[in-house]
């Protein structure tokens, strides 16, 4: 059992991006502080309170809202930010299709909208308007550019098909 | 920059219920971390202060999903996507995990416990009126060993449970009959909220399509989800024809909740109506299941 006292620092360690990291953190750290501290500023902070998705990081496998997960509990975790989408200079697919679809207003949202996204054509390569729908519910967008985002994960998903 | 950070405590991740246990008993002011989803939003907002946080997701065995004894066995720690993914259950209690599908958001449901939420009791919760319908038990453990509680008497009023500050759920039992049609309704007014009413029924029929039994849950209409063995009983040996009127005539006999999201008595209205949905597809779906 691992007990960390308040105000004590735990040495936690993530890979992210396929990189190892090493950092110390206190327990009432909240993930996305860590993330954004290491540098990975793409993972932002909308409400705060679990309900805008801007913050949302693949975790083990699983799109999570990294402002609702403690540093100290995803210790040992592998995980996915925004950042390490592209290759290189090379766009992810989805970043593609959300620029030529024009699926950002102030840009925002982008982030988390991207990364659940690739969850959601990740578990459902073929998803239909009202699966992309109940998939990026739990990502809200305040210029409520939806209709692009829409027709950006459509796009993305037409491209992943053939690779 | 402003932004929302829990008061310091201290972390444990204990490997085992005996040294969660153990800590309960011990720490002054602790509280039970699993999925957090519902558990780090009033950490954030400092509703809750607690001394000690003491992760339960670390215990693989807690997260088990199994059938033993011809009932089903959810770990406390089992997802809401693992709930309504796992074949087992889809197999076995479609009305489970047809109410775990639309616990608020996808990124929720990835991290989110039915072990969490049945402790937090919120009246809107999905699986509540399930669990009522189904008259579920909840397994709970404590320094005093371990307790089956019905879900009857598990659920006391809103946010109040039979669970002892020193205690933690387990498990939550559900008991099933097959080739029965299931109905899980949620009234929201967006997506990723909370119910305003949510409404759980499942029908068996016997083989001239009369109602052998019937089961009925109903959240968010009062502090805890009520079993509405009236309606039960009333529809025995009737066919679908029967439950327009047997649910219009119905006495809910609870005090329903007024708040920011309905007034009561538009709870009853709404709980009326889906009552009636619900239970219309329950017994198609029995119907479906016959042929």
């Amino acid at each position: 059992m691992k007990v960390i006292e308040q105000e004590q620092k735990a040495k936690v360690r993530y890979k992210i991006n396929g990189q190892q990291y090493e950092t110390e953190v206190e327990p009432r750290r909240l993930l996305v502080h860590v993330l954004r501290e290491l540098g990975f500023t793409g993972v932002h902070i909308g409400c705060d309170t679990s309900h805008c998705g801007a913050c949302t990081i693949i975790m083990d496998g699983k799109s999570v809202k990294s402002c609702t997960i403690l540093g100290v509990e995803a210790d040992g975790s592998e995980i996915l930010t925004i950042e390490g989408l592209a290759q290189g200079e090379k766009l992810h697919p989805i970043q593609e299709a959300f620029w030529e679809k024009h699926g950002l207003q102030c840009g925002y949202c982008t982030p988390g909208m991207i990364m659940q996204s690739y969850w959601l054509l990740k578990n459902n390569p073929n998803p239909s308007e009202e699966e992309i729908k109940e998939g990026i519910s739990g990502n809200l967008c305040r210029c409520t550019g939806y209709q692009n985002i829409i027709d950006a994960i459509k796009l993305a998903a037409e491209r992943m098909k053939g690779q | 920059m402003p932004s929302y950070t829990p008061v310091d405590f201290d972390y444990h991740s204990p490997t085992s219920i005996e040294e969660t246990i153990e800590l309960l008993s011990s720490k002054e002011e602790p509280v039970i971390l699993a999925g957090g989803q519902s558990l780090m939003t009033l950490l954030k907002l400092r509703i809750l202060r607690p001394k000690n946080v003491i992760d339960i997701g670390k215990i693989p065995s807690l997260r088990n999903v199994v059938e033993e004894e011809g009932e089903l066995r959810i770990g406390a720690t089992a997802t809401h996507v693992t709930i309504a993914s796992s074949p087992l259950i889809g197999s076995k209690c479609g009305l489970l995990s047809s109410s775990a599908k639309t616990v608020a958001d996808v990124q929720v449901r990835n991290r989110g416990t039915i072990g969490g939420s049945v402790s937090l009791a919120d009246p809107s919760a999905n699986y509540l009126p399930v669990l009522a319908a189904l008259d579920a038990t909840i397994v709970v453990q404590g320094p005093r060993g371990t307790r089956k509680i019905s879900s009857k008497d598990f659920f006391i009023d809103a946010y109040t449970t039979e669970l002892a500050k020193d205690e933690v759920v387990k498990e939550v039992r559900i008991k099933y009959n097959k080739n029965m049609g299931y109905s899980f309704k949620k009234v929201v007014r967006r997506e990723q909220e909370y119910a305003v009413v949510n409404v759980a029924a499942v029908v068996s029929l016997d083989e001239d399509g009369r109602i052998r039994e019937a089961k009925v849950g109903v959240g968010g209409l009062s502090g805890k989800p009520i079993k509405i063995r009236e309606l039960e009983e009333t529809l025995v040996g009737k066919t679908a024809e029967a439950i327009e009127s047997a649910v219009s005539s119905l006495d809910f006999k609870v005090r329903p909740i007024s708040d920011v999201r309905a007034t009561g008595d538009f709870r009853v209205y709404l709980a009326r109506i889906y009552l009636k949905r619900a239970l219309k597809e329950a017994y198609a779906n029995a119907r479906g299941a016959m042929v």
